[in-house]
């Protein structure tokens, strides 16, 4: 049901035929399988394989250079390495997951961007370029990592979640917990904020949230992963010392 | 006040749309989004002073503050979520009582009054939460659960673990006791589990918190 507006179509290369995909298992543990056709490619997050084709092969490179790579390691909690998938000679099979329970989102990219919150990029077109972008300086503080992700250009993308994920079309201010936050359209305008006064900012629970303000999309998570490491580690055994 | 709970049953979340004026009470943690109107109020778990706060903290096993989020200057929602994979489940309370396992309990209507009540010595050797909170009042309760809830009706006596335990009405008399003879408490993994007599509901969960605490507490490095 996708339609190509033929202005689009002048800047698409290889998009013209769109990517032949099914999400399986959504909304719980959901999956990507790609039916892909010779010659194509996908990139993908490191270990987000989870079977393919014999005629599919596998590179792994630093894309973009080593400093980009690192920079989207170190700051955006990617790997850095990505993967890229070719199919070879005929079709062949691909399918692709992300670590974490929850559900995988494809949002079809016509020369424009986006921004993920660390860690939700799973793989897409080849096309697309992806960054580190500066979440500004309270995200220090707020246990997201101090960077976005941006990715821009033409071609599908996937991206994953802890929990459902929900899309909520911003009209004006709304607040959203850091860690809820999968996605967002960059018309959105953001800032880091307390949630409160001082004594909600410590006790509350909620730490910092993000302020989106102006008109544009956000994609929430059901579950925050933070909560449930913090959860988790809870249960870890204590190492008795001199042990 | 309107909630509509969503994603069920696994990674379910409440929208509370909030009238002027209106709030609803949540334990602390549990906010996913809100409207910009929406104001956060951070308070000790329950009214009467700071050593009750601390005896609901460290015996109920729910935060020692929670919030309660309030809509001014016109209506407003709150998205509310808990920590672990599972559902929310809304009960409405008309001038009852309700018996909530510590980390069953999600959101209520601030009208809903919240007690620690203690659960009986032979909790110790469950290690599983010693607490239930009891929550009194007349409003909406919104409940979570770790996996899928279910509610059963017990008339006469009925014996579930006392992980699996989210709620019950009191109407129903409990007592924890272990499981089969001194072999199967010590073998069958069982444990401790609570016999129910009466006549009233309880709602379950499918799955055990401990049982999740204690597959990472194996799979996990030990801190230092």
């Amino acid at each position: 049901m996708v339609t190509i507006e033929p202005s689009a179509q002048k800047i698409v290369k290889k998009s013209e035929e769109n990517m032949k995909y099914n999400i399986i298992g959504r909304p719980d543990f959901a999956s990507i399988v790609v039916n892909m056709q010779a010659n194509e490619k996908i990139q993908a997050e490191s270990g987000a394989m989870v079977s393919m084709s014999p005629n599919i092969s596998i590179e792994t490179s630093a894309r973009g250079g080593v400093l980009s790579s690192l920079k989207r390691k170190v700051f955006s909690g990617e790997s850095f390495f990505q993967n890229t998938f070719t199919c070879e000679n005929s079709e062949g099979e691909l399918m692709l997951t992300s670590p974490s329970e929850g559900d995988i989102v494809h949002r079809k990219l016509q020369n424009e961007e986006i921004i993920l919150s660390r860690g939700a990029y799973v793989c897409g077109d080849t096309e697309l370029q992806i960054d580190s972008k500066w979440g500004g300086f309270k995200s220090f503080f707020s246990g997201e990592g101090l960077f976005f992700l941006k990715v821009s250009g033409t071609g599908d993308l996937f991206f994953a979640s802890f929990g459902a994920v929900e899309e909520i079309d911003i009209s004006g201010d709304y607040i959203v917990d850091t860690g809820h936050i999968v996605g967002f359209e960059p018309s959105l305008n953001y800032k880091i904020e307390k949630v409160g006064g001082l004594k909600s900012l410590f006790l509350s629970g909620e730490g910092l949230v993000c302020r989106f303000s102006g008109q544009g999309k956000v994609y929430i998570q059901t579950r925050n992963h933070n909560s449930f490491a913090r959860w988790a580690n809870t249960w870890r055994r204590v190492q008795k010392s001199g042990s | 006040m309107k909630i509509d709970i969503k994603f069920k049953p696994s990674f379910a979340q409440a929208t509370v749309t909030l009238d002027d004026g209106e709030g609803i009470k949540s334990e602390s943690g549990a906010m996913v989004a809100k409207s910009d109107n929406v104001s956060i109020e951070t308070h000790k778990a329950q009214k009467g002073g700071l050593f009750k706060s601390i005896k609901s903290a460290l015996l109920g096993g729910e935060s020692f503050w929670m919030n309660t989020f309030t809509a001014n200057n016109g209506s407003g929602e709150v998205k509310l979520a808990p920590t672990l994979p599972g559902d929310i489940a809304q009960v409405d309370l008309a001038n009852q009582t309700l018996f909530v396992q510590s980390t069953g309990f999600l959101a209520s209507t601030p009208a809903i009054e919240m007690d620690t009540k203690f659960q009986g010595l032979k909790g110790f050797f469950s290690g599983e939460s010693l607490f239930f909170l009891k929550l009194s009042g007349t409003g909406p309760l919104l409940l979570s659960s770790f996996g899928g809830i279910d509610v059963m009706d017990v008339d006469g006596t009925f014996i579930i673990d006392t992980g699996h335990v989210v709620a019950f009405e009191d109407s129903l008399n409990y007592e924890v006791t272990k499981f089969g003879g001194w072999k199967s408490f010590f073998l069958g993994g069982e444990g401790i589990v609570a016999k129910f007599k009466g006549n009233g509901k309880v709602w379950i969960q499918t799955r055990n918190v401990p049982g999740l605490g204690k597959w990472l507490r194996s799979n996990l490095p030990p801190k230092r």
